[in-house]
């Protein structure tokens, strides 16, 4: 399962709406964080939503693991990410 | 990938921004059936908002109390999501079927068409219980070895009694005759269960019979969880098929239950029931603290089926060398496959006949 991070950077009229898009795909890590699994189709349609978006001196990084298990996840401080399925 | 979603907390669940969120509630819920209670929600969604990716939800199993409202209804819909529902006691109750996506009005009448021709109907039944037997076998056989002595002479005899019912299904005449020989080594093979689970965990859990409505012991509380999640994966697995879940062939297609799902569970439950709860409880990760007794019946305790469920999904996601395929195919997978193959004889009647999933490991 491909493991994706998303990170973006856009100006503060966006983030509202960059927020809503990324939550409907991804989990909430932190202010304009994101991280979960995604197909590689669902990554697609992500991308090309987030470009629509995207002005002027906007941006957005995604990187792409190809297994979760490549991820080491080191948090400090408040973790708030929550990933279960079961809540 | 899109996964199964499980709320066992209480609140409310609403679409938010255009994905799901749900609303925790943080006092104790009452029963369904209290007195006193009006319908409403016995507690209020006061706790902590939290979101979630709704394009990764691929179903969702609502054991808490949660209020819903027609918007996310629809939105369930827009999405193909089914949620299904379970009551305070861990019974299943409904499913929330969205609108059928992929229709193929010429399966419809092919399966239709099957059910009405007796003949046609038997064959497919017959491969049902047949694979069912089968199922069983393989879960008996794999234990006998480990049994000494009287048990094992027993475990020995059932075993033949079976192997005699199953080469006996094909002068089974008529659908009564094929539940029956069902239900028969079902209840046969139900009460080798003691010797299967050892001393210990019978000292813990007593089991002698099948009991349902209610489940009068905690193995037989288990049982019908168990069942109620297969029933649901399986359900799962047909919506994204063109079948109709109303029209089977074994059960009799009746109203107000997807009957089709309760063929092919037949099929996977010797599999995927029968041997999670032995792990469970041969590894005693469900202990007698897991059960509550209400009303006659024995259920299990919220924290019981979180286990449970969290074992379920671990489960479903197992994989296993597919031989003809000649990869490897999770548990759930295998189920789609079936219905696949369902399908194909469905709507190619000259071609190789249905035969139903057999353990081959």
């Amino acid at each position: 399962m491909p493991f994706c991070i998303a990170v973006y950077d856009v100006n503060q009229k966006r983030t509202g709406k960059m927020l809503k898009l990324f939550r409907r795909y991804l989990t909430w890590v932190q202010n304009s964080v994101f991280e979960g699994d995604l197909t590689p189709a669902q990554l697609k349609h992500l991308q090309q939503e987030a470009d629509v978006l995207l002005q002027d001196n906007d941006g957005v990084v995604f990187y792409q693991l190809r297994d979760e298990r490549y991820v080491e996840r080191i948090a400090l401080g408040v973790d708030i990410t929550n990933r279960s399925r079961f809540l | 990938m899109k996964k199964p979603h499980y709320l066992f907390s209480s609140g409310r669940l609403r679409r938010q921004h255009n994905t799901l969120a749900l609303e925790r509630a943080t006092g104790e819920r009452s029963p369904d059936d209290d007195p006193t209670d009006e319908g409403l929600p016995s507690v209020t969604p006061d706790g902590k908002n939290h979101p979630f990716p709704v394009e990764t939800v691929d179903s969702l199993y609502i054991f808490g109390e949660v209020d819903i409202n027609t918007k996310l209804i629809t939105f369930l819909g827009q999405q193909g999501i089914p949620a299904f529902f379970y009551d305070y006691y861990g019974y299943y109750t409904a499913t929330l079927y969205p609108r059928e996506s992929q229709l193929s009005g010429r399966l419809r009448v092919d399966q239709a068409r099957h059910y009405l021709s007796p003949k046609r109907r038997l064959v497919l039944a017959r491969a049902f219980v047949e694979s069912a037997l089968f199922n069983i076998e393989r879960v008996i056989k794999y234990y006998q070895p480990r049994l000494s002595g009287d048990e094992q002479l027993t475990v020995q005899k059932a075993l033949l009694d079976l192997k005699r019912d199953r080469d006996a299904l094909p002068l089974t005449v008529d659908i009564p005759t094929l539940m029956a020989v069902e239900g028969r080594i079902r209840d046969r093979y139900y009460r080798l269960w003691p010797y299967f689970l050892g001393t210990d965990v019978v000292a813990r859990f007593p089991f002698n019979k099948r009991e349902r409505r209610p489940p009068s012991n905690e193995l037989n509380a288990l049982i019908s969880f168990g069942n109620s999640l297969c029933y649901t994966t399986v359900l799962r697995q047909i919506y994204r098929t063109a079948l109709d879940p109303t029209v089977a062939f074994l059960h009799e297609p009746g109203d107000r239950r997807f009957s089709l799902a309760l063929d092919l569970a037949e099929v996977f439950k010797p599999l995927l029931v029968d041997r999670m709860i032995f792990r469970l409880l041969k590894t005693a990760e469900l202990t007698p603290k897991h059960f509550e007794k209400h009303l006659g019946g024995c259920y299990l305790s919220e924290a019981g089926r979180k286990i449970v469920v969290g074992h379920w999904d671990e489960r479903l996601s197992q994989t296993v060398q597919h031989r003809t395929m000649n990869k490897r195919v999770s548990y759930e997978r295998l189920i789609r496959l079936e219905c696949y193959k369902l399908v194909r004889h469905l709507c190619d009647p000259v071609g190789e006949a249905y035969q139903g999933f057999h353990m081959w490991w």
